[in-house]
């Protein structure tokens, strides 16, 4: 009660935020689903595709105004709504206008839409790899894969309609490539699929959940045995070297397991610890004092109304550091991170927080964070809030733009293949 | 609702109020339930070989722990030793793996419900599957229903693996620390059975290491050491689980067995069984060592704690040499002290719960474990001999150790009858007997003896032996107690005898819940341990 109390008192305060953050773009749009960011019409600039509940689809320009919109049936809509809905910004033709990859009902049946990102017109399209209609949404998702040397130009998609989990790949002419197929209840690999150069060669291997594939589709291990029951999956992934050794190892959050550290390319267990239905993870140099990284967890609590979160901080060996705030606060936040200050180093978020060095955050915004990339390209990193109708870009007040290179694979993995977990 | 949905749910609406959150697992809760206790390992009086020979049996001891786990649950060992939960770690240390038998083998983390054949099985098979697999390939029937297989999926057929192939990782080894403990013995007898023993665990044929276990002669040290329960399995009740404790003599306490050994054959030829089921006991040896327990591993070492063991279960064995009872008093010592007194107290009659003592309880459970020895070696049915864990399936555990109770308790008021006992004990039997009903039924029903002395406690109800006053404390009808216990033998020796499968469930689903207010009553005991955990000398180091 006396959380509710203060979260009300919270709430009617009006925030004013720290005087390095400036608040650079405010987007007025429809409440969506997910929104993906990429640049579509060439000027060098992110724009950003909004998908509904519904799986309806609205592009919008840098400047926010609307590029086109495709509106999906009313039928189904419940049940696409019930999870989030998959999407993808890529330059598949590298012919400087990006694609975008999204669902579509054509004909009464569902496809796998490759569309012009200036137009919304379809430039390819393929059956949506799951089982036909009907059928539920569990976790459908998109991702660009390295599945070659030279340019990534792959399309994972991950469609979970419980009962029956496909992972495909397509390649840039939507031939499929491989298809790995489970039978297994929803949510069993959890909600996103994570294409990863685990082993140092350039090539991506495919981690969803207690599941690893080469590039081939080739299994190259499985905890199904290990964790057997489809709540055990893994909701959140991070990859980071947390032991120095130069490779990246795989943290999850695994709901009522906890969190825990794997070996990620081969899936043994290095440590776990216990933290309330861990939800998301990350990892960095953030604790002042701490030579080794440190691995931070959102930890969810059930409330009566509504659901609560509290941070669990790990040494990178997976002890206990401390816990923030003291009780769970209101709320369903994610974790954002990048070069906030222009200086190369990395700053955390979480929520409506800026992670300190002692564990505890300082307020910095109004709503819940979303996303963080250089989205003014001026050599920094912005944060993106979201929150219902509200998409805002945050920046630092007094960065000093500069001309940083951002390759391919930096539009890859820190703008198109970001997932809110 | 159990005592055990009834506590979790309290907790959790208690937890709920105070947090507004979800901690569904409590994990504290769950750890305070259990009672460290230290189970030194006295050297003091061995000299330098035989310390030797336990430390060589420690190590063959812990790599069996390592292949336990594997049959029990895999992913449970893999945050057991990497878990920096202290809570969560002492829990897998309780319970060898993720399922807390006190809640009715839920996951304390994590939702993965216990497999019924655990990791003996592939996890989505059911009885019904195998049945119908069986029916279609009747060649593999013997290697699928083993008592020493792993059965696996390749593509649509079901593969057995045996087990010192499936576990050669650790049996080679374990095998290996065997004979260099025989190789440190003094005692020929027991380094030969340490030789064969080892020689079992490479073959999976422990029958010739099984004659020779029980032939050992008042051994100074002794082990069990072999997969002989099939607690793991719920699916078919037939695959073992390795299970290994060291064993010292306790010289006096092992004299005061000899009175039962000498009646043992007597008994046999009194149960209320048709003649042709009960085959005569006369002539066989039923060795009864009574052991300090310094270290245990696999299915000995996790969840309740056995104070008594009657092995092996071979009925080829029982047949030609019965079996062996070991009691093992350090653990014995430990629950009466810690667990059985205190729970008299609280639930029975004042005057019934001064008469339960650590006496009463000795013989109960001595009588218990000779009993598994009693009654018939097989199950006829249609006129074949068929092995009784077969023919009964998932319930024989439930019965086999509901027959041993409620058979040992007839078994103590014949030695009464016959004057190998003083009449005025029994009154401390029966209240020792019921006072351990109680310890067992704070396990919740989810496992073999629990769902066993369930059944037990509501048929004495039936019978008015056992009833409810108006304080809420359970009263003894001494006179009743008898009648109800000879008549219940019966049901149960029949049921084994014959084998019949449906009348085991049948009774079993009559008997096995708990009643609402016995549920109600177990509260007032939550502050008293369920039981123990031993903490050894020797550190754990599992692979």
């Amino acid at each position: 009660m006396i959380q509710v109390v203060l979260y009300l008192i919270l709430l009617l305060q009006d925030f004013h935020p720290p005087d390095e953050v400036q608040l650079l773009k405010d987007y007025k749009i429809p409440n969506p689903s997910i929104v993906k960011f990429g640049d579509v019409d060439g000027d060098g600039k992110p724009d950003f595709l909004l998908i509904g509940t519904d799986y309806s689809a609205y592009m919008y320009n840098n400047a926010g105004a609307e590029l086109w919109r495709w509106q999906a049936p009313t039928e189904g809509a419940r049940l696409r709504g019930e999870f989030e809905a998959p999407g993808s910004i890529w330059d598949f033709d590298q012919d400087g206008y990006a694609e975008v990859i999204h669902w579509r009902i054509i004909d009464g049946q569902e496809w796998l839409v490759m569309a012009d990102g200036r137009t919304g017109r379809v430039k390819r399209k393929v059956l949506w790899p799951t089982t036909p209609l009907p059928h539920v949404y569990n976790n459908f998702r998109t991702a660009i894969a390295h599945f070659h040397p030279g340019y990534a130009d792959s399309l994972l998609v991950f469609t979970d309609s419980g009962g029956s989990i496909n992972i495909t790949a397509f390649d840039r002419e939507f031939h499929q490539i491989w298809q790995h197929k489970e039978l297994r209840k929803k949510d069993y690999f959890g909600h996103y699929i994570y294409p990863v150069d685990l082993n140092g060669d350039g090539i991506d291997e495919v981690v969803v959940s207690h599941l690893c594939l080469d590039a081939k589709g080739k299994v190259i291990w499985q905890n199904d045995r290990m964790f057997d029951d489809n709540h055990d999956h893994m909701d959140a992934m991070e990859f980071f070297d947390i032991n120095g050794d130069g490779k990246l190892e795989l943290l999850t959050g695994q709901s009522d397991i906890g969190a825990l550290a794997y070996n990620a390319m081969t899936g043994e267990m290095l440590w776990h610890n216990l933290a309330d239905h861990t939800q998301q993870i990350t990892a960095g140099y953030i604790l002042k004092g701490m030579t080794t990284p440190q691995v931070v967890v959102n930890a969810r609590t059930y409330r009566q109304r509504g659901l609560g979160a509290q941070l669990y901080w790990f040494d990178n060996k997976g002890n206990l550091l401390s816990k923030w705030p003291a009780a769970p606060i209101p709320g369903n936040p994610n974790f954002v991170r990048g070069d906030w200050y222009g200086d190369g180093k990395k700053t955390f978020f979480w929520y409506r927080y800026k992670l300190l060095d002692d564990g505890t955050g300082a307020q910095f915004f109004a709503e819940p964070v979303y996303h963080m990339f250089d989205f003014l390209g001026n050599g920094a990193e912005q944060v993106i809030t979201q929150d219902r109708n509200v998409l805002r870009v945050y920046g630092f007040k007094n960065v000093v733009p500069k001309t940083v290179k951002r390759d391919s694979e930096y539009v890859r993995n820190s703008i198109a293949n970001h997932t809110h977990y | 609702m159990a005592y055990d949905d009834l506590v979790r749910s309290l907790i959790l609406w208690f937890l709920m109020l105070a947090q507004g959150g979800r901690p569904i697992h409590n994990e504290a809760e769950r750890l305070a339930r259990w009672k460290p206790v230290e189970m030194p390992f006295h050297s003091q009086s061995l000299n330098a070989r035989e310390r030797q020979m336990v430390e060589k049996l420690v190590e063959a001891c812990r790599l069996l722990d390592d292949v336990y786990w594997r049959q029990s649950d895999p992913g449970g060992l893999a945050m057991y030793k990497t878990t920096r939960n202290v809570t969560i770690r002492t829990l897998f240390q309780i319970m060898g793996s993720r399922w807390d038998l006190l809640d009715e083998n839920r996951p304390f983390i994590g939702e993965m419900p216990m497999p019924p054949g655990h990791d003996l099985y592939p996890h989505d098979l059911t009885r019904a599957k195998v049945e119908e697999y069986v029916k279609q390939h009747p060649e593999q029937k013997n290697a699928i229903y083993g008592d020493y297989t792993v059965v696996k999926k390749s593509g649509d057929r079901l593969i057995t693996v045996p087990y010192h192939e499936e576990y050669k990782q650790w049996i080679f080894p374990m095998a290996k620390a065997l004979r260099d403990a025989a190789d440190l013995s003094d005692d020929k007898a027991f380094a030969n059975f340490l030789r064969l023993r080892s020689d079992s665990l490479l073959t999976d044929d422990y029958y010739k290491s099984d004659l020779a276990w029980l032939d050992l002669k008042d051994p100074k040290f002794d082990v069990i050491f072999a997969p002989y329960e099939s607690y793991l399995d719920d699916l078919l009740g037939v695959k073992t689980s390795y299970g290994a404790s060291i064993l010292i003599r306790n010289d006096a306490e092992s004299q005061k067995l000899a009175v039962y050994q000498k009646y043992v054959p007597e008994i046999q030829d009194a149960l209320p069984l048709a003649a042709p089921d009960r085959p005569s006991k006369r002539g066989h040896l039923t060795p009864m060592e009574v052991m300090d327990a310094p270290f245990r591993a696999g299915d000995l070492r996790y969840g309740y704690q056995a104070v008594a063991d009657n092995l092996p279960n071979d009925a080829r064995i029982h047949e030609a040499k019965g079996t062996k009872k070991i009691f093992f008093k350090n653990f014995m010592d430990a629950r009466v002290e810690y667990v059985i007194l205190p729970i008299a107290k609280k639930l029975m009659d004042p005057a019934q719960a001064a008469k339960a003592s650590g006496e009463g309880y000795l013989a109960s459970t001595l009588l218990h474990e000779i009993s598994h020895e009693l009654g018939p070696s097989f199950s006829h049915i249609g006129g074949k001999q068929i092995d009784i864990r077969e023919a009964i399936g998932p319930a024989y555990s439930g019965l086999e150790e509901a027959k041993a109770d409620v058979v040992g308790m007839f078994g103590l008021k014949w030695l009464i009858d016959h004057n190998a006992l003083p009449k005025d004990r029994l009154e401390e039997y029966y209240a020792s007997y019921v006072a351990g009903i109680f310890r067992t039924l704070r396990f919740g029903t989810g496992e073999a003896h629990g769902r066993a002395e369930m059944m037990e406690f509501n048929v004495l109800l039936e019978s008015g032996a056992l009833s409810r006053n108006s304080s809420g404390l359970y009263v003894i009808d001494f006179s009743k107690m008898p009648g109800a216990l000879a008549k219940l033998a019966q049901e149960l020796l029949e049921m084994e005898a014959t084998g019949d499968r449906a009348r085991v469930e049948t009774w079993f689903t009559k008997y096995d819940k708990m009643p609402a207010d016995l549920t109600a009553t177990l509260v007032s005991t939550k502050d008293i341990p369920v039981d123990l955990y031993p903490i050894y000398s020797f550190p754990d180091k599992l692979q």
